[in-house]
């Protein structure tokens, strides 16, 4: 196991064009970036931490994809180096290279400021960067650190299948689930292993159709026994990282995924890899290609969709929960889930909601568990509402899901209770995410997705 | 500082009208609000002290007192230790300004009596227009001797080399446009007023500028003594001073600057007169070799040629490395070399009301003997018990000989020949060395009328200077500002006082009939032996010593324990960090040293190898 550093930072100010030494003009200058540093931080060395991120140089480069690594030595070197790549509006490659001179008698100053120099690939100069760290940033900068494990893409997928894993957690719950569309249609197919807490696990799962003007189609599969230690295997299902197998009574699918978006931890990264919560959930594929063929009684449905594969784990479902996910495209997405406690005193408390919004590569809000506590969510039989209003950040998301549209699945807990929770893979949605930039609020977006988000209210009786 | 006390000094000290007098003591005011605030302050309560010493001895207020009357009170108050070396300090300044007033004119014809030559191209930027940060190969600190061989010789390997230094551009524009005191108060470090204290004080001048010291130094070259390498080469186990391959070194700056015997065509009378004296006592002497081709004998190797002629290193070694991508950082001050303890990786370096940082894979310490160990120790990087110790500084005092003939000493060369008679055998180098008045080591004798008159007969006056191969007595201490000690040892006042001798012997065969010994309170001798009575009473206290050539603040040599730096350059326990300058070498190089610490500079950059 190896752990990671992440945090994300948004530098801002001006450049001045040094081509032509008689002339300078100043335009602004920004840039914001993920960082991922391999360890945990430690100050009193001198650390290589790589990041990825936008930039943006007026009159230069607009919103460029940039790639670089920070040299962190606070105290060694007394410097924090950042040095990235991009190519500009012309296509151009060009980096920059630029340092933070830490002097501690005068820390606040040298912490936030970055000057640096723009430079083209052999070496001419193009500019002068001098940006700041904005200290109205510095709830989310702050907020935005975290230490997790790294993982490969695959592990997201298949980890805690194994037999010995489950078995050492007894009352465990792990879900797979892929939820998919096209025009018309909505699919979804869940695999759920359960380790109860009499020590027996067994495996379980179904697959819902759903049609516009149709009522909605679902059946169960139900097996013991995984056969295969790898992948999710039983005499009726096939799960592995690219196929999803299996037949029911009277339905047999055979459908290939693939994508290669970048995971989304709704519940944050440390929820997921060191089960710092209860429960948690990811979607390793948020936005992934659905292709091959459903038949139901002999009628055969072509499936072309695009849709998510989605993770959870967790000690059985909460007292009440909502879970949404849409997809927006161009691999925008967002992924809600909501939920209520079981537990005795947490049962109480009004619900945590965990809200992820992935627009334009950057995801809104940076911390989700911070901010979980600040989320409203108002829950009706069919229909819910997402809305949190944050300094920097404000988002509003209201669901509804026709009755007609939607199953209504039985649940059991791996202690014993039982839960129901009504799902649908055609809701209509509505999402409104706005952020303050210098003080201004500015739209990111505002979209009504119509019969093709995927949504549950989650109950108990 | 009360100007109408200094006025009041000023009036009977040159015998002047009291509206003379206030015009000078104006510039003498200004000057002094120049310097460091502890030089103006002395200034100020000297001045105040002279008037207030008047007023005890006389019962009367200097004001008060005409020139006659004063006059004959400072001879009463010249008696008392204390109050002859007030009177002399204080002179010394008047002299400066006062000297400079009355031959601006001259020295403004003579700079423009020659056909202007162009200012060769360096890549100068000065730190306002330079990136707050950038990245080199290499990086060097200081264009002076050292900084600028270092430039040449790895730009010339295909690296990308910045110097930063500290002082600006200079061009020959401003030699030509500009009075002497200014020259001289921009050219110089502390506006020339730097100092080593002790017992005496010895002025110390530091050059600062683009070419560093280079620019203002009187040109003389000599190659490093055969002596002096040998035990170099024994003594700090300096294998780079073994003769052989070090005179490859020695060959090559020569060749870089343009060494050549001075010619007698522009030498002028104070060279001549020297070299008529040697031969009348059979001293071994002639034309000096000097890096001034094409000299016109302008006497202004001081405060800048004016004719291009005195080739500094931004005439050669400058230009030579811009034309290889070399640049220049000017009025960029380093005030921290990067390092992480055990590696050197940049400067910072301000300037302008900015701040820059440069990052380099290496760094090179070029500032001076004097400006280098600071920068070490503000660095953190300066703990070896040697650093700023071993300060060598080859002292130097002047004797003036009254000639009957015109000797016209400041139209000619500077320092135009050499006698080494007693070189080899005491370590005593006499230079005919002319300066512009009020500029040199010596100061004129008398008060009011006679110095005055003195004044007026300058223009019959010739000189000689002597400098004596010194024990390292000296050190420089100060994280903020650098601080120069020095303690003149017993040996080398003894060879301080044999040079006065043998200046003296040298002045009257040459057919002067009066010689000015330099000593405080017996300033004139008659003959040869009242010279030699004077020299040999004299008290370390009474000498006026200057001295131009520190060294050994960062001496190199193979023992960890004693030498801060190693026999490649290196500073010990720093990885990536090199010193090229008069810091490094070993002991005093008993000869004028800039061809010296090129060579040194030139053989450890060769060496420098960059990953
Ligand atoms: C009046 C005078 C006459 C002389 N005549 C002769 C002579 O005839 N022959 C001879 O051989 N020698 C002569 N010398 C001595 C000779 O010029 C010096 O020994 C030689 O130039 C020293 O070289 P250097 O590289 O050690 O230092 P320098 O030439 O002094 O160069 C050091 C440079 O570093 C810069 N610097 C210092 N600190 C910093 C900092 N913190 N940041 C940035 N830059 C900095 C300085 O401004 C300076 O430009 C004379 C000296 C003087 C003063």
């Amino acid at each position: 196991m190896s752990l990671e550093t992440r945090f994300h930072e948004r530098m801002s100010g001006y450049w001045i064009e040094k081509k032509d030494t008689k002339k300078s003009n100043t335009y602004n200058f920004c840039f914001e970036i993920d960082v991922r540093l391999d360890g945990v931080m430690n100050l009193f060395a001198t650390q290589k931490a790589f990041f990825k991120g936008f930039v943006t140089a007026e009159n230069f480069a607009t919103n460029k994809e940039i790639q670089g690594v920070l040299e962190t030595s606070p105290f060694i070197k007394r410097q924090l180096r950042y040095s990235f790549s991009f190519f500009n509006d012309e296509g151009v490659e060009c980096k920059f290279d630029g340092w933070k001179s830490i002097a501690f008698l005068d820390p606040l100053r040298t912490w936030t400021t970055l000057p640096g120099t723009l430079k083209d690939m052999s070496g001419n100069m193009i500019g002068e960067v001098l940006v700041k760290f904005n200290f109205q940033d510095t709830f989310s900068f702050l907020s935005s650190f975290r230490l997790s494990e790294s993982v490969k893409d695959e592990d997201l997928f298949l980890k805690r299948l194994t037999d010995e894993y489950l078995s050492s957690r007894k009352g465990r719950l792990e879900v797979w689930y892929d939820t998919f569309s096209d025009d018309k249609h909505g699919y979804w197919i869940h695999h759920e292993l359960i380790s109860s807490i009499k020590g027996e696990t067994y495996s379980t799962g179904w697959i819902a159709i759903f049609e516009l003007g149709k009522k909605p189609i679902f059946e169960r599969f139900e097996d013991r026994d995984i056969l295969d230690s790898k992948y999710f295997k039983t005499d009726s299902v096939s799960l592995t990282p690219i196929d999803r197998i299996g037949k029911t009574k009277n339905i047999e699918w055979d459908i290939k995924v693939d994508g290669k978006s970048d995971p989304l931890y709704t519940f944050g990264r440390l929820s997921w890899k060191k089960e710092t919560l209860p429960a948690s959930q990811i979607v390793p594929l948020p936005t992934a290609k659905y292709t091959g063929t459903i038949k139901v009684k002999g009628k055969e449905f072509k499936i072309d969709c695009t849709g998510a594969s989605a993770r959870i784990f967790g000690l059985g479902n909460a007292k009440r929960w909502v879970w949404l996910h849409a997809d927006l495209g161009d691999n925008n997405v967002v992924e809600v889930v909501s939920a209520v406690s079981k537990k005795k005193y947490l049962e109480n408390l009004k619900p945590l909601s965990f809200v992820k919004i992935r627009f334009d590569g950057k995801e809104y809000p940076i911390n989700s568990l911070l901010c979980a506590f600040f989320f409203k969510t108002e829950i009706t039989d069919n229909s819910f509402r997402v809305s949190g209003r944050f300094p920097r950040l404000r988002v509003d998301i209201k669901v509804s899901q026709p009755r007609e549209r939607c199953v209504v699945v039985d649940y059991l807990d791996p202690d014993g209770e039982a839960a129901q929770c009504i799902n649908t893979e055609i809701a209509d949605v509505d999402i409104r995410v706005m952020r303050k930039i210098k003080n201004e609020w500015e739209e990111v977006f505002v979209k009504r997705l119509e019969g093709c988000g995927h949504s549950e209210i989650g109950i108990r009786q | 500082m009360k100007i109408s006390h200094l006025t009041d000094f000023v009036r009977v000290m040159l015998d002047m009208s009291v509206g003379d007098a206030e015009v000078i003591a104006h510039q003498i005011d200004d000057f002094a609000s120049e310097l460091p605030g502890t030089a103006s302050f002395a200034l100020g309560q000297g001045v105040a002290f002279v008037n207030h010493l008047v007023k005890v001895k006389l019962r009367k207020s200097l004001s008060s007192l005409t020139n006659k009357e004063g006059e004959e009170a400072f001879r009463i108050i010249s008696k008392t230790g204390i109050g002859k070396d007030l009177i002399n300090n204080l002179k010394m300044f008047i002299l400066l300004v006062y000297g400079s007033n009355r031959s601006a004119e001259i020295i403004s014809k003579v700079a423009n009596r020659f056909e202007q030559k162009d200012d060769p191209e360096i890549n100068t930027v000065d730190i306002k227009d330079f990136p707050a940060r950038e990245t080199c190969d290499v990086l060097i600190i200081g264009s002076g001797a050292g900084g600028a061989i270092s430039a040449l010789e790895l730009a010339g390997k295909g690296l990308d080399v910045i110097i930063v230094e500290e002082g600006r551009r200079f061009s020959v524009d401003f030699f030509r446009q500009n009075d002497g005191l200014t020259r001289f108060k921009e050219l110089y470090r502390e506006k020339g007023a730097t100092v080593a204290i002790g017992r005496p004080f010895v002025v110390l001048p530091i050059g600062m500028g683009v070419g560093g010291t280079t620019l203002v130094n009187s040109g003389t070259c000599f190659r490093t003594p055969n002596n002096v390498l040998d035990d170099w080469e024994k003594r700090a186990g300096v294998d780079l001073y073994e003769q052989d391959s070090f005179s490859k070194h020695l060959d090559f700056v020569e060749d870089l600057i343009g060494v050549k015997e001075a010619s007698l065509d522009v030498m002028g009378n104070n060279g001549k007169l020297a070299l008529k004296g040697a031969k009348a006592l059979d001293f071994k002497a002639a034309p000096l070799r000097r890096n001034a081709p094409g000299c016109k004998g302008s006497c202004q190797c001081a405060i800048g040629c004016p004719n291009s002629a005195k080739a500094g290193v931004h005439l050669n070694a400058l230009p030579a490395a811009s034309k290889l991508g070399a640049r220049v950082v000017t009025s960029a001050k380093v005030v921290r070399i990067l390092n992480d303890g055990k590696r050197a990786f940049g400067v910072k370096a301000v300037g302008g009301g900015r701040e820059i940082e440069i990052l380099s894979k290496v760094v090179i310490l070029a500032a001076g003997a004097t400006q280098s160990p600071q920068v070490l120790k503000k660095s953190g990087i300066g703990s070896h018990h040697m650093v700023g110790k071993n300060l060598a500084i080859h002292p130097a005092l002047s004797a003036c000989g009254w000639f009957d003939e015109e000797v016209n000493s400041s139209q000619g060369i500077l320092q135009s020949v050499g006698i080494d008679e007693f070189h080899e055998s005491d370590g005593i180098l006499i230079e005919a060395t002319s300066t512009p008045p009020g500029m040199g080591s010596m100061v004129l004798p008398g008060i009011g009328r006679e110095l005055k008159s003195n004044f007026d007969n300058v223009n019959r006056l010739a000189t000689l200077g002597a400098m004596v191969a010194d024990l390292p007595s000296g050190r420089v201490v100060g994280k903020l500002q650098p601080l120069i000690f020095y303690q003149l040892a017993k040996r080398d006042l003894l060879k301080l006082k044999k040079a006065i001798e043998v200046m003296g012997e040298v002045l009257f065969a040459a057919g002067a009939n009066q010689v000015l010994t330099g000593v405080n309170g017996h300033e004139v001798a008659n003959d040869i032996n009242e010279l030699r009575e004077i020299a040999r009473n004299a008290r370390a206290n009474d000498l006026h010593l200057a001295a131009f050539h520190p060294t050994g603040t960062l001496r190199m040599g193979l023992d960890d324990a004693d030498y801060p730096v190693d026999e490649y350059g290196r500073v010990r326990g720093v990885e990536n960090l090199y010193v090229t300058d008069a810091s490094v070498l070993p002991t005093c190089p008993e000869v004028n040293p800039q061809v010296t610490i090129m060579a040194t500079a030139r053989a450890i950059a060769s060496q420098i190898v960059v990953h």
